[in-house]
């Protein structure tokens, strides 16, 4: 039987029932009385000068009701990390890439703005261009930023222990690189925002956007508007996946047209336009010697790292980062050497999608896994659970593993796949393959350097009818995170589940850095908890008070009130509060009294009803001076097995069964937890059968459609069997952790792997399409 | 000497100053802390050798901010 009354359920999901009767409102869905609908102007031009920009015939247009460029915005630089704010709102001396902003219009209505678009005369100065980062870093390239000599954005090189010794001392050394493609997230719903200025000055911002906190920061920074004079709003959204983490320019331009309109001014991307926004998957190459024991024990690693960033760095240091950082676990290693360098090229900025610098690299390490394998002789889930890491181990980078159910995770993908009766047993064209990974669960640091807490929350209770309502500024993008901060607050609280109201997304509630790095069931979570605790323990100090008995003998469950595990004896109280009530014919019953009469008592005594909480990340004790707060408080870590069948007339792939496994600390809600799960696999098969954004010799996106980027349908997903693996997070509210990018990690590589087995072929480009798995096996019969 | 510290003017009294010192003296220093001067990434290596000049950018940047 469960120990919780609430979480570790399958509960509906608050958002469910206006989604799905269409009740809920997107950004785009959002009107107001005198709005205005903007369009922005994008260069043609991958690198160019702007000679010169005249606006006058558009300002002329009839229903056109403001233009503006770098005059009117300015030139505050901004970008996510402060040591990297190299965009300005509208490019104003070059332009950078297909898609660079160099003016916006605001319109009595769509077709009016777009035609003024196309009056704005812009004389260029065309320039050398370079698409390749290999190009983008040799010597004479054309240079894209000045600060940035040959196109070097950002640099990470780092070293534990002595790797070259390490390596010298394996009795096998593997070798191996990669090369995957940029991606876009592909979410159902394009960016859109609506901005509005009130008569006091102060701006709202509907948008739809992960970070609302972020957001109303750089809004504030750009557009010098006093950060408390702008709040932002997040309505419902269809899906992020990291390329929202940021502020874009279809808000600040949104932004700067009200301002000067005076009127709300709507802007909604095209799905071309999501394209040319991008801030999504990187292209990755990775370089990487393994170094091994006989015994199958791993020693060493060297990986190296060149990321293609586009025009902008948007995420790019902490992606760059994170392409080494993220494989110091989860098997145990005795040196690590990385060096990764992210580069400059004339195309959309890449950012931050779903597992971050992780996933590229993850794939690379674990093909390199089972090459290493291979060689041994060692099955490949064998050679796993030799190496693996256990809860209290210490990466070699010093990532705590406060928790880490790896193991069970490989021990349930192979029970539940049957691994045993298949690995080495398949015809060919059949193939198994399997990989492991894991995830931050949550950031250690907000993006600016700050002691901010990372989340604030709010419970505020009825004065009268026990509802509680969490205030919180976290973002719901689709994952669930309100279903599962009223599921905290109920459980905490002892109160059912239909009882807890949520409002979310609102800058002017609390502080939450927002939906990213897998950090809201950890941090908004804590925060949660924190003030339903504190509510909890409001209402028990008053009723020990009426009673006559100690506090810590009151508990709370299933919205009654103990008092030593029993009833108590509060009759009193009922006459009390039925007295109030004179007329209703639903006076509260039952042989306990209820957390609404409880609740209602505490009102009576203390006045309003309101609990608040906080969370930061604690300082660690690391072994370097000053306790760092560290990489993240905690990490989740997934396993999976996938089954392919592989034509080998055609090279044409099919999925036939994945396996996942995720530790998720605890799963608050179960079917929420799987549904992240499932959704990463379909994203990372997406990305390693069929995804890629292409462009042709003058940086212009050939496929910015979802028609001709393909991702996966229903149709191209396998049935999945998922296991969850709950290993009791300690820095986690009631034991949970992330499960939103973890179970990514595996996909790509797992899937690779059982191409591997199916045909003897390694794939070492994506993606692993049926034309170059053809190719490749081509190639393979020659030798 | 004053040096430009994460963007704002920053001193220093003292003889000299190297990027050791200088998280030590912030309590900056972790595993994952990338450190660039005038634009240019420091290694670890050289953290207790590379003295801090008149006028120097000193960025530190703990990168394992998210995304």
């Amino acid at each position: 039987m469960s120990e919780f009354r609430v979480l570790n359920t399958r509960a509906a999901r608050l958002d469910a029932p206006a989604k799905a009767t269409g009740r809920a409102k997107y950004a785009d869905d959002l009107a107001m009385p005198g709005m205005l609908y903007g369009a922005i102007l994008q260069s043609p031009l991958a690198h160019a000068k702007i000679l010169n920009i005249d606006t006058s015939k558009a300002r002329k247009f009839p229903g056109i009701r403001a233009v503006v460029t770098a005059k009117e915005a300015g030139l505050v630089k901004y970008g996510v990390s402060p040591a990297r704010y190299d965009e300005t709102l509208y490019a104003h001396e070059k332009v950078r890439y297909v898609g660079d902003e160099i003016a916006a219009v605001a319109a009595v209505d769509p077709a009016t703005a777009q035609e003024a678009l196309d009056l704005i005369k812009v004389d260029y100065e065309e320039l050398p261009a370079v698409f390749d980062m290999f190009e983008a870093m040799k010597e004479g390239a054309p240079q894209i930023h000045d600060e940035f000599p040959g196109n070097m954005n950002a640099e990470v090189h780092q070293e534990f222990g002595d790797t070259e010794a390490a390596l010298a001392a394996c009795d096998l050394v593997v070798h191996h690189t990669f090369l995957n493609k940029r991606q876009d997230a592909a979410f159902i719903e394009p960016h859109a925002c609506v901005a509005v200025f009130d008569l006091d000055g102060k701006l709202t911002l509907h948008t739809s956007t992960q970070v609302p906190h972020y957001v109303m920061r750089t809004v504030a920074m750009v557009l010098q508007i006093p950060v408390g004079n702008v709040r932002v709003v997040k309505p419902y959204v269809g899906g992020g996946f990291g390329p929202k983490c940021e502020a874009t320019p279809l808000e600040m331009s949104a932004a700067l047209l009200a301002r000067h309109t005076g009127k709300p001014v709507k802007i909604t991307y095209s799905r071309e336009q999501v394209f040319l926004h991008s801030r999504a998957r990187h292209q990755f190459y990775a370089e990487m010697s393994l170094g091994v024991k006989q015994d199958g024990t791993m020693v060493a690693l060297k990986n190296k790292a060149i990321l293609d960033g586009g025009a902008y760095t948007s995420f790019g240091i902490a992606t760059v980062y994170y392409s080494g950082s993220l494989l110091g676990g989860p098997y145990k290693l005795k040196a690590m050497k990385y060096d990764g360098q992210r580069v400059y090229t004339n195309k959309p900025a890449c950012g931050a999608q779903r597992g971050h610098g992780g996933v590229a690299h993850r794939a690379a390490f674990e093909q390199l896994l089972d090459m290493a394998a291979e060689k041994l002789g060692f099955d490949p889930v064998e050679m796993r659970l030799r190496n693996i890491m256990t809860r209290g181990d210490m990466t070699i980078n010093e990532l705590d593993m406060s928790s880490l159910g790896m193991k069970e995770c490989v021990e349930a993908v192979r029970d539940v796949s049957s691994w045993e009766t298949k690995k080495g047993k398949l015809p060919k064209g059949k193939g198994i393959g399997m990989a492991c990974g894991f995830f931050v669960s949550g950031a250690g640091y907000p993006i600016y350097r700050s002691d901010t807490y990372h989340s604030t929350v709010v419970i505020k209770l009825s004065e009268d009818g026990g509802i509680a309502t969490v205030l919180t500024g976290s973002a719901e993008i689709g994952q669930g995170s309100d279903t599962t901060m009223a599921m905290i607050a109920a459980e905490t609280l002892g109160i059912p589940l239909e009882n807890v109201r949520v409002v979310s997304g609102d800058t002017d509630l609390a502080v939450d850095l927002g939906a990213y790095s897998s950090r809201q069931t950890l941090m908004t979570g804590h925060a949660t908890k924190e003030a339903a605790e504190q509510l909890r323990g409001q209402i028990a100090a008053v009723l020990a008070e009426t009673m006559g008995c100690d506090p810590s003998s009151i508990t709370f469950r299933d919205g009654v009130v103990l008092f030593d595990g029993g009833p108590g004896n509060f009759e009193k109280l009922r006459s009390l509060y039925i007295k109030e009530h004179r007329g209703w014919t639903d006076p509260p019953g039952g042989e306990y009294l209820t957390f609404r009469e409880a609740a209602r008592l505490a009102y009576l005594k203390l006045g309003s009803m309101v609990g608040t909480g906080k969370y930061k990340p604690p300082r660690l004790g690391g072994s370097y001076k000053g306790a760092a707060v560290g990489t993240s408080p905690a990490y989740g870590c997934s396993a999976q097995v996938v089954e392919v069948t592989v034509d080998l007339e055609t090279g044409q792939i099919t999925v036939d069964r994945m396996t996942d496994a995720h530790d998720c600390g605890l799963a608050i809600n179960k079917t929420q937890v799987e549904g992240q799960m499932h959704g990463s696999l379909s994203m990372g098969l997406g990305e390693c059968l069929f995804e890629e954004v292409k462009f042709d010799s003058r940086g212009r996106v050939l496929n910015p459609s979802l028609g001709e980027y393909r991702i996966p349908t229903a149709l191209d997903m396998p049935n999945v069997d998922t296991i969850l693996v709950e290993s009791n997070e300690p820095n986690g509210p009631y034991g949970a952790k992330e499960v939103g990018e973890g179970a990514i990690m595996p996909t790509i590589p797992a899937i690779l792997n059982a191409v591997y087995d199916a045909t003897g072929v390694r794939i070492t480009e994506l993606p692993c399409s049926s034309e170059r798995l053809y190719m490749a096996m081509k190639a393979q019969e020659k030798k | 000497m004053n040096f430009v510290f994460n963007g704002f003017p920053d001193a220093f009294d003292g003889s000299e100053l190297t990027i050791q010192d200088l998280l030590d003296r912030t309590n900056e220093d972790d595993p994952a802390v990338i450190v660039e001067v005038n634009g240019k990434f420091v290694y670890r290596k050289d953290f207790k050798t590379f003295k801090i000049e008149e006028g120097d950018r000193v960025e530190f940047i703990h990168p394992s901010f998210g995304g």
